[in-house]
């Protein structure tokens, strides 16, 4: 096995996944010397009826909820983190827990980022001061739809990223009382999301060893649990299995390179205000499309992963890398009745696409031009490869 | 002097890159539909313009468009309108000004006039009833708006220009024609990406006259005594302006303060309209012609200045905490010689100051504080420091820099002086109005609070009002007439005049459709029709011209899903959905989601907001 | 005198100016001392306004009719209806 002049990689993140997962929660507080977590929860999470069930689950322990801090819709800003921290202090809580997955995260980030450092907001963070140590401990209990951040060792409030290695979620719960979508189409923008990461990472030169180690399985759960997590959202199996894909995902996209689809999507999302998961769907078999008419060298990673080790050993070595990028292209199809399958089906401002791809290769360290950007959003406009 | 009957319907259009101009007609057919002002700006546009187009580029068009009732001498009747699409929010904006522009440019022969491409270098451009001359604009671009317009008026009657704002493209730049302004969406910016410095229109080459002149004269002296004797339309806007409302606004807990948390607060009586109008002498200032008057001058700080209408006075003033008239009417005047929009401009500056004190920002802006205001206005307006981002607009500002959850916009345009949180209905209005955070596309805060007419916090039937109200606006919008003489034809003809006011609100609290029916507003396509007379278009009943109504605001609701507008955008602002106001112990918030699927379903959209195919049909808007 | 209220109104848009009110102030409005029991259209009455159908009045950010009851310590707003803008 090849093994790179250098990598590193870092997850510092307990998975707990399964049955009777949420039960631990008092165990893993208690290793931490914690008893008094504040909980900072979804507000959909909420109106789903998870937080009563969530709450059931610590009737026989010895932990007190401080409180719970249910005002966090699809915006994480540093008001709410703010009034959530003046609530960790007035009721002496001593962690946190998030209940729901993408903003939840950022926010309950934010919040032990302030409880901790014992500061008001984060702007001397934003102008390059470091955390400076350990945060109090984080649980994150996954529910509702990913940004494909919750793993990483980052935070987004009010559009600025933090990044620091205290910010990784100590434990993470993954338990089939909470992981049931609420639709088809929040199962498939998570999916989306988590894809393109298993994707960048599976298909960056720079992969190592941890990276393709983590997003193995997640493109493995995704190939085999997408299509039927979006049918059926409410499956706990597909749930769970789409949960963990996410996790790990998020885990080994936040050590690798972002893709071209991340890099697009991200610029796209934020010229539109719609989230990066649905275009992502779009422009991934767009990306996909360009790499096979390219004939673009990557790793068979890809393709073990995304076929399993029956069809992997059952294809020549020299058509693993384009087995690999159709069986993608596979995977990202199974979406096409939930979400969007063109650019101009989403009604996106062509002026925009411009902007985008100069922006997205001037982000991408040269691993991309702006023409090829460029060429794979004309293909996205219609889905079609046909631009209007 | 030529005389012309009822309408010229010729259109100027202008291409800036290939420096040349063509002349086509209105068609009969969509003067009928789309009757001129407004619906005919956003006509021309939808057959002649692509969506998907950057705002600042130079597939962008901006039709400034006149009423069939301009030059008729018809009360209020000095307005014109100015389309385009938007750089603020990325979608259709519409205007409407009553400076002098409008009949200068109509009585130069032309009815509308669209700009296309951009010159190389900056131009004005010179109009007369022949056509257009590029003329370069070396002496004036750079130069404020006072100075350029004083030197465009040298060669017409009548002028538009841009200030130093829309030269820098900031996204809130407007354009002035006299004391009266092009507002929002930020159309001085796209002049300013034209290359384009002002216009200037040569006036009183034509005369109009109305086909029908005794009857047109009838209907005159019925109009001008309905305003005369509407306690609105002939007492308080003329009186005190549109600020006149500042105190019932604040008594109701309608007005934003600080960065709309407040509601109301107990020094606002020092910038009520009553109060300029004491302190500072006011006379009339008004758009021509009008009957109502609303617009007021007066000496200020030694010098004759415009008196700042009401939503400068809350955007600039309450929402800041500014409670000083002279230091809002400083930063009125610094908008006046820019070229900005102060609606827009108050709606930043509160998030900016939110955002200061949250630590998002740096800047030495604080609620309550004229420090720096007028420092960062000019820092804006020529896009200096921090200034630069802020002169993208609240929306974008919070993109960068965050503070999304209180930027108080709608789809990207700043809220208005009115807080909805205390008339649910006009919040409603605020979530649907076409070109985001606007007052004026239905106003049914007139029904809730101001003639008392509805309860202010139940959403019953807000969404037929708003849609009534709509329609009727964007129809007068494109007549073209103040939309103040509303209030006139809608509560002076006999019916509602005689009504007991308790049966009325009766009504219109229990059956909204049928007390808003009652409502006679026909004196409109009547006086349309006495310009146009018979022999030129088929007569316009009310129906019809409410339908055209209709037809205007759904057509641009149409072109706005083409640029991909849905239910997504059809929302408030965080902190009206979610949290109370200061001054309210009941903690009232925008009842939204259920108003709004009433809405959409009266409508005739989809459960996406989108306008269904049988809806389009039945107007006679060609789908594309 | 016990079976008396103390109550302020405040006159805006140039009522006050038609009640010619000497020395009247925005901010204070105009203080009056009324029986209790009385209804808004007497104390208008008293404060010298002869019409009061076109006006709307307004207690505690709610508006009220001049058949409204009156309580002590109650400010009432007395305006003429308004436009905005
Ligand atoms: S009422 Fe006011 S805004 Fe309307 S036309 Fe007259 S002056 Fe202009």
């Amino acid at each position: 096995m090849h093994i790179p002049d250098h990598y590193e990689f870092l997850n510092h993140s307990k998975i707990i996944s399964g049955k009777c997962a949420l039960e631990t929660i008092p165990a893993e507080l208690g290793g931490y010397d914690a008893q008094k977590p504040l909980v900072i929860a979804l507000k959909s999470v909420v109106e789903r009826g998870l937080k009563k069930k969530f709450i059931k689950t610590f009737s026989n322990s010895m932990v007190v909820l401080g409180g719970i801090y249910d005002e966090v819709r699809e915006y994480a800003g540093i008001s709410l983190a703010q009034d959530a921290a003046i609530l960790f202090k007035a009721r002496g809580c001593d962690s946190i827990i998030a209940l729901g997955c993408g903003p939840a995260v950022d926010l309950a980030k934010a919040v032990n980022v302030l409880v901790s450092e014992k500061i008001d907001n984060l702007s001397a963070h934003y102008e390059g001061a470091a955390i400076k140590g350990p945060l109090k401990p984080l649980i994150v209990v996954t529910a509702g739809r990913s940004n494909g951040r919750e793993a990483a060792n980052a935070l987004v409030v009010d559009n600025r990223e933090l990044v620091s290695d205290f910010l990784c979620p100590d434990v993470f719960i993954i338990d089939p009382r909470m992981t049931p979508g609420s639709c088809g189409e929040s199962v498939a923008e998570s999916g989306a999301t988590a894809m393109a990461q298993a994707f960048a990472v599976l298909t960056d030169r720079g992969i190592n060893p941890m990276t393709a180690a983590v997003a193995h399985p997640a493109m493995s759960y995704l190939a085999e649990y997408l299509a039927k997590g979006v049918k059926r959202p409410k499956n706990r199996q597909a749930s769970v299995a789409l949960a963990n894909a996410s996790v790990m995902a998020s885990a080994a996209y936040s050590n690798s390179r972002p893709g071209m689809a991340n890099l697009l999507a991200g610029e796209l999302a934020e010229a539109t205000g719609i989230s990066a998961g649905r275009f992502e769907r779009i422009i991934l078999p767009s990306v996909i499309a360009a790499m096979l008419k390219k004939k673009a060298w990557i790793e068979d990673d890809l393709y073990l992963a995304a076929a399993g080790i029956d069809g992997y050993a059952a294809t020549p070595a020299g058509e693993r890398t384009q087995r690999g990028l159709e069986v993608s292209l596979n995977i990202v199809g199974g979406l096409k009745k939930v979400l969007p399958v063109s650019l101009s089906e989403m009604k996106v401002q062509k002026h925009f696409l411009e902007k985008a791809a100069k922006a997205a290769a001037a982000k991408s360290g040269k691993r991309f031009t702006e023409a090829e950007c460029a060429s794979v959003l004309a293909q996205a406009w219609d889905a079609a490869g046909k631009v209007k | 002097m030529r005389e012309v009957i009822g309408s010229n319907n010729r259109i100027l259009e202008i291409d800036l890159s290939t420096k040349k101009f063509t002349v086509s007609e209105i068609n009969k057919k969509d003067r009928n539909m789309y009757l001129g002002g407004k619906g005919m700006g956003l006509k021309l546009l939808y057959d002649r313009m692509e969506p998907g187009v950057d705002p600042l580029g130079e597939d962008n068009m901006i039709a400034f468009t006149m009423g069939v009732f301009m030059g008729s001498g018809a009360p209020c009747s000095g307005r014109f309108e100015a389309v385009t699409k938007s750089p603020l929010t990325g979608i259709m904006t519409c205007s409407s000004c009553g400076g002098p522009f409008g009949m200068a440019l109509k009585t130069t022969g032309w009815d509308a006039m669209i700009i296309r491409g951009k010159a190389s270098a900056p131009v004005y451009l010179a109009i007369d009833s022949k056509g257009v001359q590029f003329k370069p604009a070396k002496g004036i671009w750079g130069k404020d708006m006072n100075q350029a317009e004083a030197a465009l008026l040298k060669e017409g009657a009548g002028a538009l220009v841009i200030g130093q704002a829309g030269e820098n493209l900031v996204r809130i730049a407007n354009i002035r024609s006299g004391h009266r302004f092009v507002g929002r969406g930020g159309m001085g910016a796209v002049l300013g990406s034209k290359n384009v410095k002002g216009i200037v229109a040569k006036g009183g080459e034509i005369k109009i006259v109305p086909a029908k002149k005794e009857k047109f004269k009838k209907i005159v002296r019925r109009f001008n005594k309905y305003i005369n004797n509407n306690p609105v339309t002939s007492g308080t806007y003329r009186s005190f302006g549109t600020n006149s409302a500042t105190i019932a606004c604040n008594t109701t807990g309608t007005i934003p303060v600080r960065n709309f948390t407040g509601g109301s607060h107990g020094e606002v009586h020092k910038i009520s309209g009553e109060t300029m109008a004491e302190r500072f002498k006011t006379k009339w200032d008004t758009c021509k012609p009008c009957t109502i008057m609303c617009g007021h001058k007066g000496t200020i700080a030694g010098e004759e200045r415009h008196i700042p209408e009401y939503e400068t006075v809350h955007l600039l003033g309450s929402n800041l905490e500014i409670f000083d008239p002279v230091a809002v009417s400083d930063f009125n005047e610094l908008c006046s010689k820019y070229g900005m929009d102060t609606i827009s401009l108050g709606g930043i500056l509160g998030w900016a100051m939110e955002a200061t004190e949250k630590g998002l920002i740096k800047t030495s802006l604080k609620f309550g504080s004229t420090e720096g205001v007028a420092d960062m206005i000019r820092d804006i307006a020529l896009c200096r420091g921090i200034g630069k981002d802020l002169a993208q607009g609240s929306r974008l500002a919070a993109k960068k820099y965050g503070g999304e959850d209180f930027a108080m916009h709608v789809k990207g345009l700043e809220l208005p002086g009115y807080e909805p949180r205390g008339a649910v209905g006009h919040g409603l209005g605020y979530a649907t109005a076409n070109r985001g955070g606007c007052h004026l596309s239905s106003y049914v805060i007139s029904i809730e609070i101001l003639f008392n007419m509805a309860n202010p916090f139940t959403p019953k039937w807000k969404h037929y009002m708003v849609k009534f109200m709509e329609n009727l606006f964007a129809a007068i919008n494109s007549l073209h007439i103040c939309q103040f003489t509303a209030y006139a034809v809608m509560f002076e003809p006999f019916l509602v005049k005689v009504s007991p006011f308790p049966l009325l609100k009766v009504l219109m609290g229990n059956m909204a459709p049928l007390a808003m029916n009652l409502m006679d507003v026909s004196l409109f396509p009547e006086t349309w029709h006495a310009i146009l007379g018979k022999h030129y278009i088929p007569y316009l009943g009310m129906l019809k011209f409410i339908k055209a109504g209709e037809r205007v605001h759904v057509l641009e609701r149409y072109m706005n899903t083409r640029e991909g507008i849905s239910k997504k955008d059809d929302t408030l602002p965080l902190r009206l959905l979610t949290e109370g106001r200061k001054c309210d112990a009941k903690e009232h918030t925008v009842p939204l989601e259920k108003m709004l699927k009433k809405y959409y379903k009266s409508r005739g959209y989809d459960e996406n907001g989108i306008p269904k195919k049988r809806l389009l049909r039945r107007l006679g808007i060609k789908i594309q | 005198m016990a079976n008396e209220i103390a109550i302020r109104i405040k006159f805006f848009s140039g009522i006050d100016r038609e009640l010619k009110l000497e020395n009247y102030n925005h901010e204070q409005g105009l203080a009056m001392n009324v029986p209790a029991g009385k209804r808004l259209k007497w104390a208008l009455r008293t404060a010298g306004m002869p019409a009061f159908s076109n006006h709307a009045y307004f207690r505690s950010g709610e508006r009220i009719s001049t058949r409204a009851k009156l309580r002590n310590g109650d400010e009432v707003t007395c305006l003429k209806p308004s436009g905005g803008g």
